[in-house]
């Protein structure tokens, strides 16, 4: 772990050094990240007001979703939101092989080099923004709240990785992705509405059998006090999708075929 | 030139099929998510009918959204952005073509087996999993007509938008920019009759529109029954932005291509 976040800190300050080289496109970009994160955080209270609200949420409830919601979409971009690139650049050229020669293991240094500099502002916004509404919170957040919401979060970063590693294992094996990308970032976009939002096998879909409600829903939850029983379904599911992606990684790495480079 | 390209893109997606596939197969559950969402909303609320659309409708906006990413969208700007910034620009600008030709022929290639490839199979799909009760024959000719106007339209505005790379090395911001532009005023992520009248109207004057949003209202039947005098008259204001992003196009090709500096590869 020790020598993931290293690996991980040095991708981050190589990315900065290369991102600065071109300075004004670095800041002109970065803007626009944070940009989108308020336009879309906009975007979902519009049709949140649209719809006449989803079941159990309130208006001032959502806006902490949503801030929860940036934080978290802005904590995954800054860590892997390279990734998916990287690997279908890494393999379509044939400049895997490298990634079997570096000290750490394959998993640990393709985690490690897939961060995205310009996700930084959208991660402060986030920040900002929760603590801001946490505070207008007051008196109903606990401390126990506070712990639940970053077990939440985590697990839901970790499942997020998981998701990573499985897009990539896929990779090793059919080479050029076409528009799985595509379809992964539209399961992210499912995670960014409240599963109550959902009906009958949907709400059970995104709960258990695909956990991304713990990206922004439980962590919301956990923060309101209403975490219930059934998320620790979700972090089950959750620890098991690591553990299978983690194997699945395993046995394409062994199933893996040099085509040169 | 466009059948050699048209050979050369079908290969390649021969050869990777099994991702092809893949993908097609993940497209039901996308589907399906969705429709579960908006059963949701609309039975929790007991509505027939949403700021206009039907319950199949807007589950047929947010599915029309993948059509969208099969033939209209495009990543000209990075490609020319990578090529510049990776040393790889010389050998297109060498060659007996011009790099506005190049670019179009590529993506035309692309764009129809897409059509073939992708867009029909996934109809199919959204068809058996959520009927499209709404459709007619005459609003899926006018979808198609202003989506074959948006190729062309999204095409243009792309090209420019890589041609800052000829001047500043790396342009892909333009790209993130061009994502969040499209998505707000194209109506990609949200029915535009969600958002603020003052809003709405904006979008009416800016040519984004007519890339998504203006196809999909003639596909789901939410202008009401258009006639096609007035689909043709739409059309024709599109063609006036298309012309004009031409000439743009054009203008600021001779005038970047001047700015570019080849470092190698």
């Amino acid at each position: 772990m020790r020598a993931f976040l290293e690996l991980l800190c040095l991708d981050l300050q190589i990315k900065l050094k290369r991102a600065l080289a071109f300075r004004r496109n670095f800041w002109l970009r970065s803007s626009i990240a944070l940009f989108h994160s308020f336009i879309f955080s906009t975007f979902q209270l519009l049709l949140y007001a649209g719809v006449h609200g989803y079941p159990g949420w309130s208006p001032e409830q959502m806006l902490l979703f949503q801030a929860t919601l940036i934080l978290w979409t802005g904590s995954v971009d800054l860590l892997f939101g390279g990734l998916a690139e990287l690997i279908d650049v890494e393999v379509v050229y044939g400049n895997f092989d490298r990634f079997f020669l570096w000290p750490r293991s394959t998993l640990v240094s393709l985690l490690s080099r897939g961060t995205n500099i310009y996700a930084l502002g959208t991660v402060l916004a986030g920040l900002v923004g929760s603590v801001a509404l946490l505070l207008r919170l007051g008196p109903g957040l606990s401390v126990a709240g506070l712990l639940l919401c970053a077990l939440f979060f985590v697990s839901g970063v970790w499942f997020y990785a998981a998701l990573l590693v499985v897009y990539s294992g896929l990779t090793l094996f059919l080479v050029k992705m076409a528009r799985l990308r595509e379809v992964l970032e539209r399961i992210v976009f499912f995670g960014s509405f409240p599963s109550d939002a959902y009906f009958g096998p949907g709400k059970s879909a995104v709960l258990t059998v695909l956990p991304i409600a713990l990206w922004a829903y439980w962590p919301t939850q956990a923060l309101l006090g209403r975490a219930r029983l059934l998320a620790c379904e979700s972090l089950a599911l959750a620890a098991v999708c690591s553990i299978a992606a983690v194997a699945f990684w395993r046995r394409q790495e062994c199933a893996y075929t040099s085509a040169g480079g | 030139m466009l059948t050699q390209l048209l050979g050369h893109q079908l290969r390649i997606r021969l050869e990777y099929r099994g991702s092809f596939l893949f993908s097609l197969l993940l497209h039901p559950l996308v589907m399906l998510l969705t429709l579960w969402m908006f059963q949701g909303i609309y039975s929790h609320h007991q509505l027939d009918s949403l700021l206009g659309y039907s319950l199949h409708q807007m589950v047929w906006y947010f599915g029309a959204s993948h059509f969208f990413y099969y033939l209209v969208w495009n990543m000209v700007d990075k490609n020319i952005s990578d090529r510049v910034l990776h040393g790889r620009m010389d050998q297109i600008l060498v060659r007996p073509y011009s790099l506005l030709t190049w670019e179009l022929a590529a993506l035309l290639s692309e764009k129809l087996l897409s059509l073939a490839f992708e867009l029909i199979p996934v109809w199919a799909f959204f068809t058996w999993i959520c009927p499209p009760d709404f459709m007619t024959v005459r609003g899926f000719c006018q979808y198609f007509l202003f989506t074959g106007l948006a190729v062309l339209q999204f095409f243009l505005m792309s090209f420019c938008l890589g041609l800052l790379a000829l001047r500043s090395g790396d342009a892909s911001s333009a790209n993130v920019l061009k994502f969040v532009v499209v998505n707000l005023f194209a109506g990609v992520s949200l029915p535009i009759v969600f958002l603020p009248a003052a809003l709405q109207q904006l979008i009416t004057v800016l040519p984004f529109h007519y890339l998504f949003h203006t196809p999909v209202s003639y596909l789901l039947g939410t202008a009401g029954p258009q006639p096609w005098a007035a689909a043709l008259r739409t059309a024709g204001k599109q063609c006036v932005w298309i012309g004009a992003f031409l000439v743009f196009a054009r203008f600021s090709y001779t005038r970047s291509v001047r700015h570019f500096q080849s470092v190698g590869g």
